[in-house]
């Protein structure tokens, strides 16, 4: 229940977001309908809609039941560590380049989520970091972010 | 005789080595995604669309209408051997499907399903090579309006059968339309909702979105879930062959199950999925063992998997004809089009030959190559399944993000993808689906453009946006589409209520 309250004011607040951002936007008129015509009509429509929404789910019973304790905190872990993972690799990738920051994501999700004994995992990641770097760069000519690993990689292969 | 030449050079196009390995490649890789659950031909599209961008339009068609099939087929085989529909366009086939391997007819079954799913897929496809170029002749004639029309009415209508409910399908469809007016306004050159980011002037793109929505959210959303062991059902060789009573119950079913599929298929919305339901429950009304359903009835088999194959088929006429869209693997296939700077609608089909008639043969070979590899390597296949989850969702994840990137080399795609894959599976914890968001997001443009259009042709005038013959005819059939379920069901709750045994009044609430 409080995933639906919370998920209810998220949109609305998207909604009412949007609004404003509507408003510095030229309406026009219906004669010459301006940038801010269209987006006005879905910004009314979504306040109106997620309004709704978030009435019906504030005013809604709650229901009282819940997953077991034990399997939350596994699935917690699961879920924040491949989040993180996703938001992390961007910002890696331009720091690190291609295979180093697509070898510490892999590795990472692999431990999150229990896969073997840790070097099992870094092989796995190492592994799978190079031939990712085949594939997308050497093979469908990608320009991935390349530093001293990459050029290597390219000198192999001549 | 026009078409048959058209159709020969498709082939001639279709039977290029690249072409026909994509389509081999498209097929595989759709019954792989059937298979796994979760991930579905959708999520496959979104996955593999940065992929296209390195293959020519028409491959990079044939490719998807592979994945498409594929994952048809490939949904199937899990729900008659596990019981686990690998997507939702499957989930009926569990009911007897299951139940016939349950007794020792999982071969016969898996065989009926690809036949009913190959005499489908080929029916299917002759309507659209019918279908789509006469549509195209007619939509020639269209002008904004009826473009707006189009597209209202076909979210309209999704809105009223995507499952789930209304109001939640409707703030999906307007959260769709308010992502699509990000960037640069076509008409007027002005920047909207960009905050002075210059990467966000040339707008969100498809791809980082649907990866989120679908591929992320979804590693996300399994990852959460307790993983348990999936016991498979045993198929040889030998077991495949039905039964001459088989057969027999089977034709009228597939035939059936074809033709309704296809023009259900024709309708906005998830029309593999509803084509099944309907399919069904037409089979258990006209089959002389209706007690045998959900028992192992052949029927139950035939016709809803040859329906979901043949939706997809009647799902590429509006997109094919007209440029719109109406399922979101469409909105994918769309998607993938505008990659290659092509924008299919009522000229595409004399503009580029090559492309259409080129995916219509692949759709042929893509049948018959989908039932000579699923019947003999349905156990290798179903093996997929064993391997473990914290294997498989790093590569997926891993995909996404080089797939995302691969396209415009841009960091903040990815970011927006990591975004909407969180909003993603926020949004399906408490039961919103992501689907039509996308819909609308790609229809989104033309909507938008064609509405300011109209307008300024029509001098503001609202009338000659809803008169006009072809617009009414789409209003009125879309208030009836939504009208109609609602006045039947109060109708049919009247009829219900019991009559008071005092007064001989109908009374207000169902007694108890």
């Amino acid at each position: 229940m409080r995933k639906d309250k919370s998920v209810a004011l998220g949109l609305f607040g998207i909604a009412v977001l949007y609004s404003i951002g509507c408003m510095e936007l030229k309406l026009g008129t219906l004669r010459k309908p301006g940038p801010g015509f269209f987006p006005s009509l879905i910004a009314a429509a979504l306040v109106l809609c997620t309004a709704v929404h978030t009435y019906k789910v504030f005013t809604r019973k709650t229901e009282t039941s819940s997953p077991p304790e034990g399997t939350q905190a596994v699935n917690l872990r699961a879920w924040v560590g491949i989040a993180i993972c996703v938001f992390a690799y961007p910002a890696l990738l331009m720091s690190l380049d291609f295979v180093l920051s697509t070898f510490a994501t892999v590795f990472a999700m692999l431990v999150i989520l229990r896969f073997k004994a840790w070097p099992v995992c870094l092989l796995v990641s190492l592994f799978t970091a190079i031939a990712c770097f085949v594939v997308f760069a050497m093979l469908l000519g990608v320009a991935l972010p390349s530093g001293f690993i990459e050029m290597f990689l390219y000198r192999l292969r001549g | 005789m026009e078409v048959w030449q058209s159709l020969a050079h498709g082939f001639s196009v279709a039977l290029l080595p690249g072409n026909l390995f994509f389509a081999l490649v498209g097929a595989v890789v759709g019954t792989i995604t059937g298979i796994l659950p979760g991930i579905g031909p959708l999520g496959a599209m979104a996955i593999l669309l940065s992929f296209t961008l390195y293959m020519d339009a028409t491959t990079a068609m044939i490719f998807f209408a592979g994945i498409y099939y594929g994952a048809m087929y490939g949904g199937s085989t899990t729900s008659i051997l596990l019981r686990i529909p690998g997507e939702a366009a499957s989930v009926v086939t569990c009911l007897d499907g299951y139940e016939m391997a349950k007794k020792g007819r999982a071969g016969a079954a898996l065989t009926i399903s690809a036949v009913g799913s190959f005499v489908a897929g080929n029916i299917s496809i002759l309507g659209l090579m019918v279908a789509a170029p006469l549509l195209g002749k007619i939509a020639l004639k269209f002008g904004p309006p009826e473009f707006v029309a189009i597209g209202l009415c076909g979210l309209i209508i999704l809105v009223r059968l995507e499952e789930g409910s209304v109001l939640q399908s409707t703030i999906m469809i307007l959260l769709g339309l308010g992502i699509s007016t990000v960037g640069t306004d076509y008409l007027s050159g002005s920047l909207r909702f960009t905050l002075h980011s210059e990467q966000l002037a040339q707008g969100l793109d498809l791809l980082p979105v649907a990866m989120g929505l679908f591929g992320i959210a979804e590693v996300l959303d399994t990852a959460t879930r307790a993983q348990g062991e999936n016991r498979v059902i045993k198929v040889k060789l030998r077991e495949l062959l039905p039964s001459g009573r088989e057969w027999q119950r089977s034709v009228s079913p597939i035939f059936r199950g074809s033709f309704l599929g296809f023009l259900i298929g024709l309708i906005p919305g998830p029309s593999p999925v509803i084509s099944t339901f309907v399919s069904y429950v037409t089979e258990k009304k006209l089959s002389k063992h209706p007690e045998e359903f959900g028992k192992g009835a052949i029927e139950g088999v035939a016709g809803p998997e040859s329906a979901n194959n043949s939706a997809v088929g009647g799902a590429y006429v509006p997109l094919m004809a007209l440029g719109i869209p109406f399922t979101p693997a469409m909105a994918m296939v769309l998607g993938a089009l505008m990659l290659h700077n092509i924008t299919p609608g009522p000229n595409m089909i004399q503009q580029k030959p090559d492309l259409f008639w080129g995916v219509i043969a692949a759709m042929y070979m893509g049948n018959f190559m989908l039932v000579l590899l699923n019947l003999p390597m349905v156990n290798l296949f179903v093996g997929i399944l064993r391997i473990p989850k914290p294997i498989l969702f790093p590569i997926i994840v891993l995909l996404c993000l080089v797939g995302v990137y691969s396209v415009n080399a841009s960091y903040v795609d990815l970011f927006a993808m990591a975004l909407f894959g969180v909003i993603g599976y926020a949004l399906r914890e408490v039961g919103f689906k992501p689907a039509p968001l996308i819909l609308a997001m790609v229809i989104g443009p033309m909507i938008e453009n064609s509405l300011r259009q109209a307008l300024l042709i029509s001098g503001g005038e609202l009338a000659p946006l809803v008169l006009r013959p072809i617009c009414l005819t789409l209003y009125s059939l879309a208030f009836c589409g939504v009208v109609a379920p609602w006045v039947l069901k109060k109708w049919r709750s009247g009829r219900s209520r019991p009559a008071n045994p005092l007064t001989g009044n109908k009374q207000n609430k169902v007694m108890r």
